[in-house]
C-alpha cells in the first residue's frame, strides 16, 4: 500500500448556527485518505461522521458552516483547498474525483426518473465529451462502411462496361481511377452527415448557444445509444442481472439490494479517485450486506479508487477496512492499522466501543453516561465525563492528536503528548 | 420446561385485489405453515431477512391479524392440544373439536374473547418513534393498556406507571413530557414499560433494538435480561442481526419465505447449522475481529417474491446443493435428535439412510 495522501483534512471546524444554540459539530478534525486504501469512520449517532463526509465535498448544509481548517485534494483533475474552490472547480470535483453513496439508496434516487436517465444524467455532466465522441466514431464507421460497398460496388459495374471507341475508354480509365482515390481516401477523411457534424460541434463548443440551438434540430440517435450503451456497461459491472431490462426499471420497482447497486454504479461511473461511502448497507440484510461488501472491495481493486466508508457496525469495519478512525463528539480520537485497532486500541473509548460488541455467553457491556449535547460541549477532553480514566488535565486542556506509534494515532492525555 | 405458545401450521395470506370489482388474484404468502413451540421462560429468536414474514409471525401469534388457517394455543393444557392435532387429523369435521379449538385455539377467537388475551401478550415495535403517539404524555402513553383493560384508573394507574418506569430505568419526571422530548433509547423504555404494565406473559420483541445505537444496544439488552427473570417472561425475539440473537435467545428458528427451514438450540444453531441457507445466512454476518476475515460471498441473488414461491423447497434457486427433488417436493420440518429440527432433503435423505 502507497503511503501518499489524497484527501488531507486538517483542523476542520463546521459549526451549525441554530435556534436553539451554537452546534459546534466537529472541532477540529484530523484525517487523511492514502491512495487506493478502504479508511473505517466509526462512531455513534451524531458524533459528526456525516459532517465530515459531506465537508469533505464541501456540502454541508446550512445553517451548517466551515468555520475553520483545510481540505487538500492532491490527486484527480482538482486539486487544492476545497474551503477556496470556485463553484465550477467544485462542480467538476463534485461526482467525478469524489463521489458518494448514501445509506437510504431508495430516497437517494429520483422516483420519478428510470434507472437509464439518472445514472445518464451522471454521465452528460462529466462524461459527454467522450460519449460524444463515441458517437461521432461509430456512425463515420457506419457511413465508411456503406461508402465503401457503394463504391465497390461502382468498380464492378465500370470494370465489367465495354468500350467502342478511344474517348469512351478515356472516360472509363479517369473515371476509374477517381474511384480508386476515393476508396483509399475513404478511411482519412470519412464521410459525414448532420448527426456527425452536430456531434462535432456539441465537442468543440460545448458551452456555445448556437449549437445547442442547432442540436435541437437532431434527434441524436447515436448520442442516445452510446449512453444507453455505456450505462448498461456500469450496471453491468456490479453484477446486475439483466441490465438492459434494469436499465429501463423505475426506482419503486427495484429491492433495497438492487437499489444500493445502482446508486454504487452511478457513483463509480466515473472513476472517481475518491469514493464516500456514508453506512450504505445499514438497512439492508446480512446476505445482500456481503455481496454489497464484496463488489465494493472489488471494484475498488479494479478502478484503485480510495473509499471512505462511514458505519456504527465494527464487523463491517474488520471485514472490509484498512485503516480506522473513531470520532466521538466532533473529534476524531483514534486512527490507526485495523489490526492494531482491535488488538490494542488505546482511547477509553475506542475500548469501550470494542467492549459493547456482544458477545454469546457474556453479559452485554454498554458504555455508561450519555453522548453529550455539542450546543454546549464540555472544556478539556469531551469524553471525560464517561471515562473511567478520568484526570484533573482532562477536564481543562483539550488532549492534542498525535502520533503514539508508527502510524497509530490518538487523541487523550493517557498517552501523554503535550509538550 | 411447559409450553407456552404453540403454533400448528399457522398460515396468512394477504390479498391482492384486482379487476373491476376488487376480487382476490393473488396472494402474498407472508406466512405459510409454520409449527413451532415456546416454552415458558424462555427467549425464542425469530430470523430471517426482510420480507420473510418474521413480523406478520409475530402480529398474527398476537392475533392483531387473522390467520387463514391453522391453530394458536396460548398457556392451553397440554393433553388439550394433543387431542386437538390429533382430532384435526383424523376427524376434522367432529363437533368435540370445534367445542375444544372454540374454547382453546385462539386462532378462532373473535372480538371480545381476544380483549383478556391482549393482558397477557404484549409486543414491543421496531421503531418507538412511530409506535408512540406523538400527542399523549408519557403517563397516559403508559397507562392506556390499564385503562383500556380495566385493571387500574387514576391515582392507582398512576402508580402502577411510576413502578414501571423506575423498573425500566426512567425516573418519574418522565411523566408529564412528550415522546419527542426523549432519545432513542429512552423512548424504547418507555414503549417496554407501556407493553409490561399490564404484566403480561409473553412479549414480542420485533427488532428493538435496530433503531438504537451500539452503546444504547447493551443497555437495552440488558434491561431486556433483567425484566425476563424480574418478572418471568417469555419472548419472542424477532430480529435479523443475528450476533444479538445468539446472545439473548435460547432457542433460535431461521424462517425464509414464510416457512421455518430450521430451528434448534442456539448453540446447535450456530455451531452446526445443517440448512444450506443457515449456513448462508450464518457465514454472512460480519465478524469483529480483522484477523477472520472472510471473502467469500455465501449467497447470490435475493429472495423470491412471496407471491409466487418457487415450487418444491422455496430455497432451491439459490441454493448450492440444490437436487431434481428440491424441485418437486417441498421438504418437511424434521427432528435430526437433540431436537434439532431441519426442513432440507438432503440431510433428511441422509438421516433415512
Amino acid at each position: 500500500m502507497s503511503q501518499e495522501s489524497i484527501v488531507d483534512v486538517r483542523d476542520l471546524e463546521v459549526k451549525f448556527y441554530t435556534y436553539a444554540g451554537i452546534v459546534e459539530a466537529l472541532d477540529g478534525v484530523n484525517l487523511s485518505i492514502k491512495k487506493g486504501e478502504i479508511l473505517g469512520l466509526v462512531g455513534e449517532t451524531g458524533c459528526g461522521k456525516s459532517v465530515t463526509s459531506l465537508s469533505i465535498m464541501r456540502l454541508v448544509p446550512p445553517p451548517g458552516k466551515i468555520v475553520g481548517g483545510r481540505i487538500l485534494y492532491k490527486y484527480g483533475s482538482v486539486q487544492g483547498n476545497v474551503l477556496e474552490m470556485s463553484d465550477h472547480s467544485l462542480r467538476k470535483l463534485r461526482g467525478k474525483d469524489v463521489s458518494m453513496i448514501f445509506q437510504e439508496p431508495r430516497a437517494y434516487l429520483n422516483p420519478v426518473y428510470s434507472v437509464e436517465d439518472q445514472i445518464g444524467e451522471v454521465m452528460l455532466v462529466h462524461k459527454k465529451e467522450e460519449i460524444l465522441q463515441n458517437a461521432v466514431s461509430a456512425i463515420e464507421k457506419k457511413l465508411i462502411e456503406n461508402r465503401r460497398i457503394a463504391l465497390e460496388k461502382q468498380r464492378v459495374r465500370l470494370e465489367k462496361q465495354k468500350t467502342r471507341n478511344k474517348k469512351d475508354k478515356m472516360k472509363l480509365e479517369e473515371r476509374r481511377a477517381r474511384l480508386e482515390k476515393e476508396i483509399s481516401k475513404l478511411a482519412s477523411k470519412p464521410p459525414s452527415n448532420f448527426e456527425v457534424r452536430i456531434y462535432k460541434r456539441l465537442i468543440r463548443s460545448p458551452r456555445s448557444r448556437i449549437v445547442a440551438f442547432q442540436a435541437r434540430f437532431s434527434r441524436k440517435r447515436q448520442f442516445k445509444k452510446e449512453l444507453r450503451k455505456e450505462v448498461v456497461r456500469v450496471l453491468r459491472s456490479v453484477e446486475i442481472p439483466d441490465p438492459e431490462r434494469v436499465a429501463r426499471m423505475y426506482p419503486h420497482e427495484l429491492s433495497g439490494g438492487m437499489a444500493q447497486r445502482i446508486v454504487i454504479s452511478m457513483a463509480l461511473s466515473c472513476n472517481p479517485t475518491l469514493l464516500i461511502a456514508d453506512e450504505p448497507t445499514t438497512n439492508l440484510d446480512v446476505t445482500v450486506q456481503a455481496q454489497i461488501l464484496n463488489l465494493i472491495v472489488t471494484l475498488k481493486k479494479g478502478l484503485g479508487s480510495s473509499i471512505l466508508y462511514i458505519t456504527h457496525d465494527l464487523g463491517v469495519v474488520a471485514q472490509s477496512c484498512e485503516r480506522v478512525a473513531v470520532m466521538y463528539a466532533g473529534n476524531i480520537i483514534e486512527t490507526a492499522d485495523v489490526f492494531e485497532t482491535f488488538s490494542n486500541p488505546l482511547h477509553p473509548y475506542t475500548r469501550a466501543l470494542l467492549r459493547s460488541i456482544p458477545r454469546p455467553g457474556e453479559p452485554f457491556r454498554s458504555i455508561p453516561g450519555f453522548v453529550p449535547s455539542l450546543v454546549n460541549p464540555l472544556p478539556g477532553c469531551r469524553f471525560h465525563d464517561r471515562c473511567e480514566y478520568a484526570m484533573e488535565i482532562c477536564r481543562k486542556t483539550k488532549p492534542p492528536f498525535f502520533e503514539v506509534k508508527p502510524s497509530h494515532y490518538v487523541a487523550c492525555h493517557l498517552y501523554g503528548g503535550l509538550k | 420446561m411447559t409450553n407456552l405458545l404453540q403454533l400448528s401450521n399457522l398460515k396468512k395470506h394477504y390479498p391482492i385485489l384486482g379487476g373491476i370489482l376488487k376480487r382476490r388474484v393473488a396472494s402474498v404468502r407472508a406466512v405459510d405453515g409454520v409449527s413451532l413451540t415456546i416454552q415458558r421462560g424462555e427467549c425464542f429468536g425469530l430470523v430471517g431477512e426482510s420480507g420473510c414474514g418474521k413480523t406478520t409471525l409475530g402480529k398474527t401469534v398476537l392475533r392483531l391479524f387473522k390467520p387463514d388457517s391453522g391453530s394458536i394455543f396460548f398457556d392451553a393444557p397440554e393433553d388439550v392440544v394433543e387431542e386437538i392435532i390429533r382430532l384435526k387429523q383424523k376427524d376434522p369435521q367432529s363437533r368435540r373439536l370445534r367445542a375444544l379449538r372454540g374454547q382453546y385455539d385462539i386462532a378462532t377467537y373473535h372480538g371480545a374473547d381476544l380483549q383478556p388475551l391482549r393482558r397477557k401478550m404484549q409486543i414491543v415495535y421496531q421503531d418507538p418513534t412511530t409506535s408512540l403517539d406523538p400527542r399523549m404524555l408519557v403517563k397516559d402513553v403508559i397507562a392506556e393498556p390499564l385503562v383500556a383493560q380495566g385493571i387500574a384508573g387514576g391515582e392507582e394507574a398512576k402508580k402502577l406507571v411510576m413502578e414501571i418506569l423506575e423498573r425500566v430505568g426512567m425516573s418519574d419526571r418522565a411523566l408529564y413530557r412528550f415522546p419527542h422530548e426523549f432519545s432513542g433509547g429512552q423512548r424504547q423504555r418507555i414503549a417496554i414499560a407501556r407493553a409490561l404494565v399490564s404484566r403480561p406473559k409473553f412479549v414480542i420483541l420485533d427488532e428493538p433494538t435496530s433503531s438504537v445505537d451500539v452503546s444504547v444496544r447493551a443497555q437495552l439488552l440488558n434491561l431486556f435480561t433483567d425484566l425476563q427473570r424480574e418478572f418471568g417472561l417469555t419472548y419472542m425475539f424477532i430480529s435479523h442481526d443475528l450476533s444479538i440473537v445468539e446472545c439473548i435467545s435460547h432457542r433460535v428458528a431461521i424462517m425464509y419465505l414464510g416457512k421455518l427451514v430450521e430451528y434448534a438450540v442456539t448453540d446447535e444453531i450456530f455451531h452446526n447449522p445443517l440448512h444450506p441457507y443457515s449456513q448462508a445466512l450464518i457465514a454472512s454476518v460480519p465478524v469483529p475481529d480483522p484477523t477472520r476475515r472472510k471473502r467469500r460471498v455465501p449467497l447470490t441473488g435475493e429472495v423470491p417474491s412471496p407471491v409466487n414461491p418457487p415450487v418444491g423447497c422455496r430455497f432451491h434457486p439459490r441454493c448450492p446443493i440444490a437436487m431434481d427433488i428440491c424441485k418437486k417436493k417441498e421438504p418437511e420440518l424434521l427432528d435430526v435428535g437433540k431436537e434439532h429440527y431441519v426442513a432440507c432433503h438432503a440431510i433428511n435423505s441422509s438421516i433415512e439412510a
